[in-house]
């Protein structure tokens, strides 16, 4: 029989070396047996994020094949300078923000209706499962027909109840254009926070209600002090999911409105898709894709530090 | 038997896997029957492969089904074309091709792109065409493989990469073959001009189309017209006519949408009366050096705004489900679109006037026609936008010759003479062909008096097309979002007509001496 001392001995000194190091240190042989996955996450994963950062640096418009020089930071000026960036970037948190309030003040809702313990339970929950189910273009198209100006069953809706005169643009008129996209992407995405939020409400013990009973609290008043309190922490994860999703918003820019009418719907991420692949100035869109990872990130720590206030969060 | 230990193991596995993952990286590419490449020195050879027609065999119809199923064209593939060369001839009388060409373009009809080139390899033996149809980012795709510097033999070209893949050094001239100086002389000018670039040839027409204003010829008479309008003053008043009479509510349909490929209209309705949005030297032209684009927003702002005719908003939204829908469903009644006037191509009559596929359509009558494209007077010069798609040679190429023959077949004549390919185009899927005289064959035009009323002015409103302005530029995609998105704001009032366009020449002016500080 083959012992790991006797094979070492049998090796040359600089493969023993090496074998007897991984033989003593179960680190070094759980990196060589992950060896293979991480190799894959670094070609498929930091590689193309490295080359993203790249190519920011540099002037390349396929328009221009021929041109790549290395311009330092000059993308990330030109896009902080431009007429587009102020105005994407309130879109972007208006509309950030409204969806994260949409989401939040309905996903709420929802989970407390889920929560009790009705004959339709079973039958809510799936029904509230559902938009997540469907792929984000599927939703972005089925709204896109909802809301379609001449044969949209929103119009149908409002017009035979006699609340509209006539058919109407909802997604290109600019009163009514951001309450669309914002609800068609609240509509999308509700049900990940109903989900955390049934789930924590679910860990809510019994006999707190029973002694807020008992003290004379009303249902508002058990709201406010049970359950509230109970969810505070599935309320902060809904709210850094939902805000950077939202900042990375980008189908259903492009299928609802396609950044309009004029630019009043062009989100960052729809501006780092036109200059990327319409303008086709890869460099410059690499510095609008980096510049949105910047934001999330930014907003991912702020968000991090209120939990770490919390003591939600320890290291 | 002996134990291995985990320790053996792990190295007998990573050293296997490290040998085999060098065989893999060792390994050549698979060998191939294609021939060393041809010394660079080397010149072109004109019409080495190309025989009289009076010498070839007769071709399959262009409509046929593949050659293969075709008597004559079968019986070309036994034995070499009557003009090949020798050398071309042996290697095809030992039974098999010599030379594999490569031809990339995006993904339109691929079966009906390979039953041409199995007749292209009927009727020239010794090649063998491997054609690789790109779908999705065809651009981003082909830039990659130039920089890459991989083998391609002939490669689709559109017009808006045309000026920036020359430029670049990616594409062969093609001036020094006397055949293909002989078809360019044959096209119309639009086409010529569309694929050089200072005063050199770069390809030969794939195919070639323009805008049309489609008029629905049922509502029109209806509201009491009897033909197309032919200017602006005249369309206005048949849109008025046709919403009073409530034939349809919003009688034109303008593409109105967002994209680099978007809002075509305002490229029509400029310049058939005769306007430009940028000069030579790619500076904008409006508001005021040429008043024509003002004076067509002022139009489109009235008729989204005032005379209710064009229903703004709804053309705005993008349209992935196409925006053909507008003049092919059914209106009020039978023969009705839900628009009566839409501008769009020239090939797309076709099904507007196939009862299978248009709603509007009126069996055995050509319901969809269209005149001159309407200008601000009665003496416009109706130009119409118009578009180019080429095949060229990449310099990439194994051999020029080799690639000529193929793009000589495709974008020019066969072996017969015929521009085989070109009509075949037309009669199959009704893509413009970018020579006059196959215009004169009769299966043509016998073609095209099925869906087009009047061949002639179909002819007329060809001889009248032109290039979009400044497509060379490489910030043209910028400003042209930005007309679009100007232009929007204008149709819903947040800026005038001339706030909107002053705004957008702004920008022009901005971009342009950006990118030449940057050179």
């Amino acid at each position: 029989m083959l012992t790991a001392d006797r094979s070492t001995q049998a090796l040359p000194a600089r493969r023993a070396s090496l074998g007897a190091r991984l033989g003593r240190s179960p680190s070094a042989f759980a990196y060589l047996l992950n060896a293979p996955a991480i190799l894959l996450l670094l070609a498929l994963v930091a590689y193309p994020i490295l080359d993203a950062f790249w190519l920011s640096l540099h002037r390349y418009n396929l328009r221009r094949p021929d041109v790549y020089d290395f311009v330092w930071l000059q993308n990330y000026v030109d896009v902080l300078t431009s007429d587009l960036f102020p105005g994407s970037l309130g879109v972007t948190l208006l509309f950030t923000f409204w969806s994260t309030v949409g989401v939040l003040v309905l996903a709420l809702g929802a989970a407390l209706v889920a929560n009790e313990k009705t004959p339709e339970q079973p039958v809510l929950r799936t029904l509230l499962l559902l938009p997540w189910a469907m792929p984000g273009v599927v939703t972005a198209l089925m709204w896109k027909w909802i809301f379609h100006p001449q044969a949209g069953a929103l119009n149908g809706l409002l017009f035979s109840l006699g609340l509209i005169p006539a058919y109407r643009s909802w997604l290109m008129a600019p009163d009514t254009s951001y309450l669309s996209i914002v609800t068609a992407n609240v509509w999308n995405t509700m049900p990940f926070s109903v989900l955390v939020l049934l789930a924590a409400l679910q860990t809510i013990p019994g006999e707190l209600y029973d002694a807020a009973k008992v003290d004379g609290a009303d249902i508002f008043g058990r709201f406010r002090y049970v359950t509230l309190p109970w969810l505070v922490h599935p309320i902060l994860i809904v709210l850094i999911v939902q805000a950077l999703g939202g900042i990375r918003i980008f189908e259903i820019i492009y299928l609802l409105t396609g950044g309009g009418p004029g630019n009043a719907s062009t989100t960052l991420g729809f501006a780092a898709y036109m200059t990327s692949f319409v303008s086709t100035d890869v460099g410059r869109g690499n510095a609008w894709a980096y510049t949105i990872a910047l934001l999330t990130f930014a907003i991912a720590v702020v968000y991090m530090r209120l939990l770490y206030g919390r003591g939600d969060i320890r290291t | 038997m002996s134990r291995v230990s985990r320790r053996r193991f792990v190295f007998t596995t990573a050293a296997a896997g490290s040998g085999a993952f060098l065989i893999a990286c060792g390994a050549g590419a698979p060998p191939t029957n294609t021939p060393a490449p041809a010394k660079p020195t080397e010149a072109p050879k004109p019409a080495a492969t190309t025989a009289p027609a009076a010498t070839a065999a007769p071709a399959a119809p262009p409509t046929a089904a593949p050659a293969a199923t075709s008597a004559p064209a079968a019986a070309a593939a036994t034995k070499p074309a009557a003009g090949a060369t020798p050398a071309a001839a042996a290697p095809a009388a030992a039974g098999g091709p010599t030379t594999t060409l490569t031809l990339l373009g995006w993904d339109y009809e691929p079966p009906l792109v390979k039953e041409n080139l199995d007749r292209f390899m009927q009727q020239q033996p010794q090649y063998k065409v491997d054609y690789q149809p790109i779908s999705g980012d065809y651009l981003e795709k082909l830039l990659t493989s130039f920089r890459a510097k991989t083998p391609m033999d002939v490669v689709y070209v559109r017009d808006q990469y045309h000026a920036s893949w020359v430029e670049s050094g990616f594409l062969l001239p093609l001036d020094e073959d006397d055949e293909i100086n002989a078809l360019y002389a044959d096209m119309f000018p639009y086409n010529a001009q569309q694929m050089q670039w200072k005063g050199k040839k770069y390809g030969l027409p794939y195919y070639t189309d323009f805008d049309v204003l489609a008029t629905n010829m049922k509502m029109i008479n209806d509201a009491g017209f009897d033909k197309p309008p032919a200017t602006l003053d005249e369309l206005r008043k048949m849109a008025e006519t046709i919403k009073q009479k409530k034939i349809a509510e919003y009688p034109i349909f303008m593409d109105l949408s967002k994209g680099s490929d978007a809002m075509w209209d305002y490229w029509m309705y400029t310049f058939a009366s005769g306007g430009h949005l940028l000069d030579q030297e790619g500076a904008p032209t409006y508001p005021d050096k040429d008043k024509v684009p003002l004076a067509i927003l002022e139009w489109w702002v009235a008729a989204a705004n005032d005379w209710q005719i064009v229903n703004a908003k709804a053309n705005m939204e993008p349209l992935p489900s196409g925006a053909l829908t507008a003049i092919r469903s059914q209106g009020t009644q039978p023969g009705y679109g839900t628009v009566a006037f839409m501008a769009h191509s020239r090939y797309d009559l076709e099904a507007d006037n196939a009862p299978e596929r248009s709603k509007s359509a009126i069996p055995g009558k050509i319901n969809i026609q269209f005149g001159l494209f309407p200008g601000l007077d009665a003496n416009s010069p109706h130009n119409v936008p118009a578009w180019n798609r080429y095949y060229g040679i990449p310099m990439t190429a194994k051999n020029k010759k080799d690639s000529t023959a193929l793009i000589k077949y495709l974008g020019g004549k066969d072996k017969t003479g015929q521009y085989y390919t070109a009509k075949r185009w037309w009669l199959l899927r009704a893509l413009g062909m970018a020579y006059k005289s196959p215009w004169s064959d009769p299966e043509v035009q016998e073609k095209t008096k099925k869906f087009i009323a009047d061949p002639d002015l179909m002819n007329k409103q060809n001889s009248l097309a032109i290039a979009r302005d400044g497509l060379e530029n490489p910030w043209w995609t910028d400003w042209y979002m930005d007309l679009q998105a100007n232009i929007q704001q204008a149709l819903l009032k947040q800026k005038t007509p001339r706030e909107a366009l002053q705004a957008s020449a702004n920008k022009a002016i901005q971009l342009k001496k950006d990118w030449e500080a940057k050179k």
